[in-house]
């Protein structure tokens, strides 16, 4: 199953896990997978658009997603990771 | 293999008879500098229990160990003092150029005593590799920081940069600041704005240094492979990550809005229905129309977080808008124009104030019902008043508690004397932790902590954690928003001088710079009992689900003991 990787600044939510695995065959299938388990979660990383979040970055296997988009294709042991700036002065 | 740079001096100066000496900077300081160099000569020298804006009180000007240096984005400096807004040990810290000069020329601190004798005159500080001396000013009293600068360019080489306090430091105002230019257009735009420090600068008749390090080269590394190997690699690593901040700390608004730490209305909500207008991609996106751009503030930064904004009319207005003053002059006062809060900046960047504590102080005037929600004009007057230095205008100057005491009014969130950053406690738990137990009070760059999930059990840790690795990033002239860690500071600094630096050895400098600030604290009569966030920060429940600070005492104490290193101590990123 393909692992997300999520920041602490996303861990309310997900009440202090880092790191979950879920079933997905797409990056948005398995955000919304970890939503499912962890409401909530969901909305800090994608907008009422559908669109990533534009604060947000996702990396694939160490890999940015430039094009952000949520429905590429992941493989079973593909770790899907969120990075977002939150920090400043 | 030499030994790095060496034969660094002090600058001292005596305001009193307007003189001033070079003196040896001990050899055995060499790993301390910027706040741990300032919390150390205070401790040494400064009585604790001295009139903050009083002759006795020493103001202490100092980069840090790598500024001057080809390290990446180092040349921060640090101000410190006694605080006349918390009463305690204060160092706030600023990017732009003064800090790289002075270094350069071999100057790891300036350290100011005593006080004009005639509080109506002003003088200034001139350091170049000919001369250093005080010199009367008194043609430039009074003025604000653009035009100051303006004249200073004037008058000294294209080479120069300059330390300033506007009126409100000349005012003594506890929420004044101390101005640093930046690189570009050596503009007054870079301020160590928190805690008053303008004010002791304004009152011991000080208006302005002028550093020129004319032809001065960089400082020269024990380990010049190395040091470079370093430099280069650390600058690929980064450039060829995700450069969270290139466009600006403003891009934070909407992130910030969703974790409820926006604060809205003096605090009373930690979200804003104006995060779309006051969000910093507006600011970005007016520079295709109106010209501004993202820039570094200093030569050798390689974030370049910092934006140059410009009016409707293509001209510059201000530089370095950030998410604290979108946050506290915008959405805390309901303001909902990133262009009034642009307005307000340049305002407060002019007459030297901290738009964090102004922008509190502001909102605690409108909470109290003495001015709308959200009049920005009324707001731009009242800057304006501080600067004329009227019983309101030094009330509002004067920071959030004088504002809350001058009102009557209840809501003043604070700590140790401070107005609480955009980064609320009541979400963010372990930050206020920070906020509780460090010296400087409310002040998110002694160690933010954006963790909502974290159990509380973990809080002591992560706040004592992230302290340690910001005092020390603060003493290295890294910029936080390059993120450095503890391995990554020791390794700059084990090439810097030839000599190996341990995880021990970084540790304990972090730890030893928290202590002396504790320890010149207690001597200014601080107890366990002011490690404590005002009450309605434990009684006003924001976000969702609802949440006030309410982290038990023994959590919050146990941030000061120290505890055994863990393995993420060192790995782990500046946060501020």
């Amino acid at each position: 199953m393909p692992r997300v990787i999520i920041p602490p600044p996303f861990q309310g939510p997900t009440r202090g896990q880092g790191e979950i695995k879920v079933e997905g065959s797409t990056i948005r299938e398995c955000l919304e997978a970890v939503d499912a388990e962890y409401t909530g979660f969901l909305a800090q990383v994608v907008g009422e658009d559908g669109a990533l979040q534009r604060f947000v970055k996702l990396f694939v296997n160490e890999e940015q997603v430039l094009d952000e988009s949520l429905d590429m294709r992941l493989g079973i042991d593909d770790e899907v990771e969120i990075l977002a700036a939150i920090g400043g002065g | 293999m030499s030994s790095g740079p060496s034969g660094d001096k002090l600058i001292r100066v005596d305001m009193t008879n307007q003189s001033a000496e070079v003196v040896e900077f001990p050899d055995g300081w060499r790993l301390l500098g910027g706040r741990a160099l300032s919390a150390r000569i205070l401790l040494a020298e400064c009585d604790p229990t001295c009139d903050p804006l009083g002759p006795e009180n020493i103001l202490v000007m100092a980069p840090g160990v790598l500024s001057g240096t080809a390290a990446p984005t180092s040349g921060r400096i640090s101000i410190g003092a006694k605080s006349p807004l918390t009463g305690g040990i204060k160092e706030a810290n600023a990017g732009g150029q003064p800090g790289q000069h002075l270094m350069k020329l071999g100057f790891r601190a300036i350290v100011v005593t005593g006080a004009v004798p005639d509080p109506d005159r002003r003088y200034a500080l001139e350091i170049s590799t000919d001369a250093i001396e005080v010199v009367p000013a008194d043609e430039y009293k009074g003025m604000w920081n653009y035009a100051l600068c303006e004249a200073l360019h004037d008058r000294y080489p294209k080479t120069a940069s300059f330390i300033s306090c506007g009126p409100a430091g000349e005012l003594g105002l506890s929420g004044a600041s101390v101005a640093c230019t930046d690189q570009d257009n050596r503009y007054p735009a870079r301020h160590a704005a928190r805690g008053g420090l303008g004010a002791v600068m304004g009152k011991k008749g000080l208006k302005y240094v002028m550093v020129d390090p004319g032809r001065a080269p960089l400082r020269r590394p024990a380990d010049r492979e190395g040091f470079a190997a370093l430099c280069k690699s650390y600058t690929k690593s980064y450039l060829a990550g995700p450069q969270m901040f290139k466009k600006g700390t403003s891009a934070v608004v909407p992130a910030a809005n969703a974790l409820h730490t926006f604060p809205h209305k003096n605090r009373t909500s930690g979200q804003s229905p104006d995060v779309e207008t006051l969000d910093g991609a507006r600011i970005n996106e007016s520079f295709k129309e109106r010209g501004g751009t993202m820039h570094n503030c200093m030569t050798g930064c390689i974030v370049k977080c910092s934006n140059i904004v410009h009016d409707a009319q293509g001209r510059y207005k201000t530089s370095a808008l950030e998410f604290e003053t979108l946050t506290l002059l915008g959405s805390n006062c309901a303001i909902a124009s990133w262009e009034d809060v642009a307005d307000l900046d340049r305002l407060c960047d002019e007459v030297g104030l901290d738009t964090i504590e102004t922008g509190a102080a502001i909102a605690i005037y409108m909470d109290s019902g003495k001015m709308e929600w959200g009049d920005s004009e009324a707001a731009k007057r009242l800057v304006e008043e501080i600067a004329k230095g009227t019983e309101l205008g030094r009330a509002i100057g004067n920071g959030a508690v004088a504002t809350g005491k001058y009102t009557g009014h209840h809501r003043v969130p604070e700590s140790r004397g401070q107005a609480i950053p955009a980064w609320d406690p009541r979400p963010l738990k372990a930050t206020g932790v920070t906020y509780c137990t460090s010296a400087m009070g409310a002040d998110h760059t002694a160690g933010l902590v954006v963790k909502p999930g974290l159990p509380t059990e973990e809080m002591a840790w992560e706040s004592q954690k992230v302290q340690i690795v910001n005092a020390v990033c603060d003493s290295s002239g890294f910029c936080q928003f390059l993120q450095t860690s503890l391995d990554d500071i020791r390794a700059f600094y084990a090439a810097l001088y030839g000599t190996p630096v341990s995880r021990e050895a970084i540790h304990d400098l972090g730890w030893q710079c928290l202590s002396d600030e504790w320890e010149w604290n207690d001597g200014a009569g601080f107890t366990d009992a002011d490690d404590k966030l005002a009450d309605c920060m434990q009684q006003d429940a924001i976000g969702n689900p609802p949440t006030v600070f309410d982290v038990p005492r023994e959590i919050i104490q146990a941030a000061k003991q120290r505890m055994p290193a863990r393995e993420d101590l060192f790995a782990s990123k500046a946060s501020g």
